[in-house]
């Protein structure tokens, strides 16, 4: 009891005490913790906010791709006949509204997806591809009943989340027409939690033919030729083409043979170890690449100009590169102007247009638009061949209708040994593809070109010789027939099939103008504008209209040389009427040095008669019809060429741009048979092509500059039209450069042939800016804005 | 009731303070009261500096987004390399040229840490203040704008790196620290094609 009533007190005391410490330490701790709480949970949501915005921009991102991918693949089932995608039209494919003066439209089976077959446009196409994914994500209740177009054409599809069970991250994605444009806006939410983020970009409905070269016939590619662009051909897809006797679809020739016989030898190892080795068809060896790389040591290759690839550039580096520093000089003049100090040649007098070629190739190296002191330093014009030229045979890709297996156990080796040199396509595409689809590889016909060739026709005046007379008048002059001396055909071929003797009309100026049927003249430094219309007889398909008045030349024992019938039995029907000669009724002529301020265009023949039906480019003929095309501004006489354009007007304008040679059915020969090198070299009359080039079959040779598409229309079969007396298809192809008749050249010639005279100087470049004629139908293709992404509310 | 007293008188005397007690007790309630009052302030400091660090947090990263943005919806930009075969371009500043035709241009000043930002041909106007270009391993300014282009004129991507330096108001004094400074790294190209 005692001691209860001492403890007690004592015992109150200190519990008081620690009441009132333990009460403020709980104050300043709670403190601490609530402030600790806020800080943290600040900054989770700061985090967290940081991490949404990050996957609502991911998700927006991904939604603009998931567009643009679906908005290609649906656009590309509509395959139109109109050159031009405008505005109009723009809006009628999408809502499909066009009409029967926007020419045929015909719309593909849906690919990847069961859904209608014939969609009224490409709205309702889109439409059924967002349906066909039979999402039923919905975070609003308003999306179950998308997708859908709206009143004002605008196609609103169902959001679709990323992760499955995740319904917080999601993008939904919206098409809209974009008026007074060809463009369709594509916007795409994307939603990550409360936030969102919005995207949007421009899609520029178009029709492009993204190749350098088309063509139903066999393609060769010779030496100094340069590609820049895709090419393609369905050779060897018809049933029995595709034999040994009719030759292989494609041929191309290194740029680098014939320079040294050991070079030549190392050339040979090359192409054996890249028809074994390469896997991804370029012809080139990647040193680095397991399989590619594994007996390039072995074989003596390296990686001269450390782009990455063994080819034929680098054994070329190898064997001219006296001093090592991986590149070779070819002109010590250009590099002492280009700054590089003054270097030894180490490589001249064995092929200068070789080294012109691949040292002046893509002026413009940056991109930029200008061509300067910037481009020189890129390697333009440098005097020195090494990597700043990035040198490739095909800058591009190539595209087969037949199959790999087939072509190879046909011509008995691997194609790359057929076509050789590199290839470097651009990015994420396949050097070589093979067994390529005929809606996405077509073929081109004469008949495609019927409506583009009679807008031609309508233009032209039949006034020629009030022309030429007012022509001569004004300083120009004639040589008629009978007094003009015979020239070859092919000009300047060793192996001519014909020979015409041609009236000469030189120095005048022509404006829409058609050329009578049979004049088979020679223009020299003559200018065209407007539309140059060949005429000629289209019934001519009677299979010997090639040969009935072909000569032949006869060499006298006296030296003399005349010419005489070839053929001197053989005649050719047009209906009822019997020829002789089948000359009056066609027209084979020869552009030397001209200049065409807009196209030639020509009557369609019925049947591909290239004796017969023949145009020749000769000489430094340019073709011009943008008077904003900077190559003009390069021109001496550059203000009167864009004073004449302009004065064209810019309806006239805009349809001339769309072919700059709408030949379907003629065999158009560029250059000469016969090499030409002016005393100096930049002076070396060079064929300046420009913008979309139609034609049967097409020969081009000696110094030209290519810049569009060449499309051709002649597929050979033996036994027909020109084929009929023992031809085989191999002899008809599109040639670029110069081949021997080892080849299936006939009319070419190599080093060692009679007439031979040099390899030329051939760029051929794609124009993915080219017009295209009404006519040719193709997929509609889709091409991003750039200018017009956005980040936010589209405006 | 003597014992009663008595006992009653001891316990008062026990119950009493003395002096020293009493000086302990209330040196010990002062030392107490002042832990917990320094206690409590640098809770509060540690809750500014953090709401400070978090406000930086969140502007650096408007920042970032915004130049982020600006590159992935430009057009053009610079500088450009002396040479056109350079890859790499490394300073202090950033010029883009919008679709629109409007350029902008950041620029990092390191005497003045602060990043500037100027419009078309309007004023320079600060974009984020407290703000440190990269240095080396020695000590040397390193550009905070690295610009890689293809051809001397295709910007392939451009990268920055900033330092945002932290508020000095808001530092734990006590504990000698100061409040980290936020790194600003970013990358990005420009949006040519979506695929």
């Amino acid at each position: 009891m005692t001691n209860r009533t001492t403890q007690r007190p004592h015992s109150l005391r200190r519990r008081g005490m620690a009441s009132v410490f333990a009460l403020l330490l709980l104050v300043v701790l709670s403190s601490l913790a609530a402030s600790m709480a806020v800080v943290a949970q600040a900054n989770l949501r700061a985090a967290d906010g940081a991490l949404l915005a990050a996957r609502a921009q991911g998700a927006a991102e991904s939604g603009l791709v998931f567009a643009a991918h679906r908005l290609a693949r649906e656009s590309s089932r509509f395959v139109v006949a109109r050159g031009v995608v405008d505005d109009g039209f723009a809006t009628r494919l999408w809502s499909g509204s066009w009409t029967l003066a926007d020419g045929a439209v015909s719309v593909l089976p849906p690919e990847g997806f069961d859904g209608p077959l014939s969609p009224a446009g490409l709205a309702e196409a889109l439409r059924d591809a967002h349906d066909a994914d039979r999402g039923t994500f919905a975070p609003d209740a308003a999306h179950g009943t998308l997708p859908s177009i709206l009143a004002d054409g605008v196609l609103v599809t169902r959001p679709l989340r990323l992760e499955e069970g995740d319904d917080r991250v999601w993008f939904q994605v919206t098409y809209a027409r974009v008026e007074g444009t060809p463009n369709i806006r594509v916007t795409a939410l994307g939603v990550a939690g409360d936030i969102r983020r919005t995207l949007s970009m421009d899609f520029r409905l178009g029709k492009r033919i993204e190749y350098a070269l088309l063509s139903p016939n066999r393609v060769m590619i010779g030496k100094n030729v340069l590609v820049e662009g895709p090419l393609g051909t369905r050779y060897g897809t018809v049933a029995g083409e595709l034999t040994a006797a009719n030759g292989d679809p494609l041929v191309m020739r290194s740029d680098f043979r014939d320079l040294s016989t050991a070079l030549d030898a190392r050339l040979d190892a090359l192409v054996a170890a890249v028809a074994v080795a390469d896997v991804d068809g370029d012809g080139r060896l990647r040193p680095a690449h397991s399989l590619e790389g594994g007996d390039l040591d072995v074989l003596g290759f390296t990686d001269v100009d450390g782009n990455g690839f063994v080819d034929d550039f680098d054994l070329f580096l190898g064997e001219f590169d006296a001093d090592g520093d991986g590149g070779v000089v070819w002109d010590e003049t250009r590099t002492a102007q280009a700054g590089l100090g003054e270097l030894s040649a180490e490589f001249t007098g064995v092929d200068d247009q070789l080294a012109r070629l691949i040292d002046l190739a893509v002026p413009d190296r940056n991109d930029d638009g200008v061509v300067d002191a910037r481009d020189v330093r890129l390697g333009y014009s440098d005097g020195v061949l090494n990597s700043l030229d990035v040198y490739a045979k095909v800058h591009g890709n190539l595209a087969f209708g037949v199959e790999e297996s087939a072509w190879e156990g046909t011509a008995g080796e691997p194609w790359q040994q057929l076509a050789q040199g590199p290839i470097a396509p651009s990015d994420r595409e396949a050097a070589a593809r093979f067994e390529v689809d005929a809606n996405e590889l077509r073929e081109i016909n004469t008949d495609d070109f019927s409506a583009s060739a009679q807008w031609f026709s309508t233009q032209a005046q039949s006034n020629f010789d009030t022309q030429a007379n007012a022509g001569l008048a004004d300083g120009g002059s004639h040589t008629p027939a009978a007094v003009a001396p015979f020239e070859a055909v092919p000009y300047g071929s060793p192996t001519a099939y014909d020979f015409y003797q041609r009236p000469i009309y030189e120095g005048i100026t022509f404006t829409d103008v058609r050329i009578p049927k049979g004049l088979n003249a020679l223009f020299r430094d003559c200018t065209f504008l407007g539309t140059c219309y060949l005429e000629t007889e289209t019934a001519c398909t009677d299979t010997k209209w090639n040969y009935a008045g072909a000569l032949k030349v006869v060499n006298a024992s006296d030296g003399s040389v005349s010419f005489a019938p070839r053929f001197p039995s053989v005649t050719a029907q047009l209906a009822s009427t019997t020829l002789n000669d089948t000359r009056p009724h066609s027209n084979s002529i020869r552009f030397d040095g001209c200049t065409f301020l807009g196209s030639i265009a020509g009557d369609t023949p019925a049947q591909y008669t290239h004796w017969r039906n023949k145009v020749q480019i000769t000489g430094a003929t340019r073709f011009y019809s943008d008077p904003d095309d900077p190559e003009i501004q390069l021109q001496p006489d550059a203000a009167t060429l864009r004073a004449q354009l302009l004065a064209l007007g810019t309806e006239k304008l805009d349809r001339l741009q769309r072919s700059s040679i709408m030949l379907p059915g003629w065999s158009v020969d560029v250059g000469n048979f016969t090499n030409e090198v002016a005393s100096d070299p930049d002076l070396t009359p060079r064929v300046r092509l420009r913008g979309t080039i139609v034609a049967g079959v097409m020969d081009i040779r000696g110094t030209a500059d290519l810049f569009g598409t060449l499309l051709m229309t002649f597929r050979p079969v033996a036994g027909q039209g020109p084929l009929s007396f023992n031809g085989i298809p191999e002899s008809f192809n599109t040639t670029i450069g110069y081949f021997g008749t080892s080849d299936g050249d006939g009319e070419g010639a190599l080093p060692g042939d009679a007439g031979f005279a040099g390899f030329g100087e051939i760029r051929l470049r794609y124009d993915p800016d080219a017009k295209l004629p009404d006519g040719v139908p193709w997929p509609i293709s889709v091409d991003p804005v750039a200018e017009t992404y956005r980040e936010g509310a589209a405006p | 009731m003597k014992r009663s007293r008595g006992f009653s008188t001891r316990r008062q005397a026990r119950r009493a303070l003395t002096l020293i007690e009493l000086l302990i007790a209330l040196a010990i309630t002062a030392t107490l009261l002042a832990a917990m009052l320094m206690a409590l302030q640098v809770g509060f400091h540690g809750y500014q500096a953090s709401v400070a660090q978090s406000s930086t947090h969140m502007t650096g990263r408007i920042v970032v987004q915004r130049i982020l943005t600006l590159v992935r919806t430009g057009a053009a930009f610079g500088p450009l390399p002396d040479d056109p075969r350079d890859r790499f371009v490394q300073g202090d500043s950033l010029v883009i040229t919008l679709a629109s035709g409007e350029t902008v241009s950041l620029r990092l000043d390191r005497a003045q840490e602060t990043l500037f930002i100027r419009a078309g041909a309007g004023d320079e106007r600060t974009l984020l203040s407290g703000v440190r270009g990269p240095v080396d391993d020695e000590g040397a300014a390193r550009g905070a704008f690295t610009l890689e282009f293809e051809k001397g004129t295709s910007l392939v991507r451009a990268s920055f790196d900033l330092t945002v330096a932290g508020d000095p108001e808001s530092q734990l004094a006590i504990e000698g620290d100061e409040v980290a400074p936020l790194r600003l790294v970013g990358t990005g190209s420009p949006r040519r094609s979506p695929w």
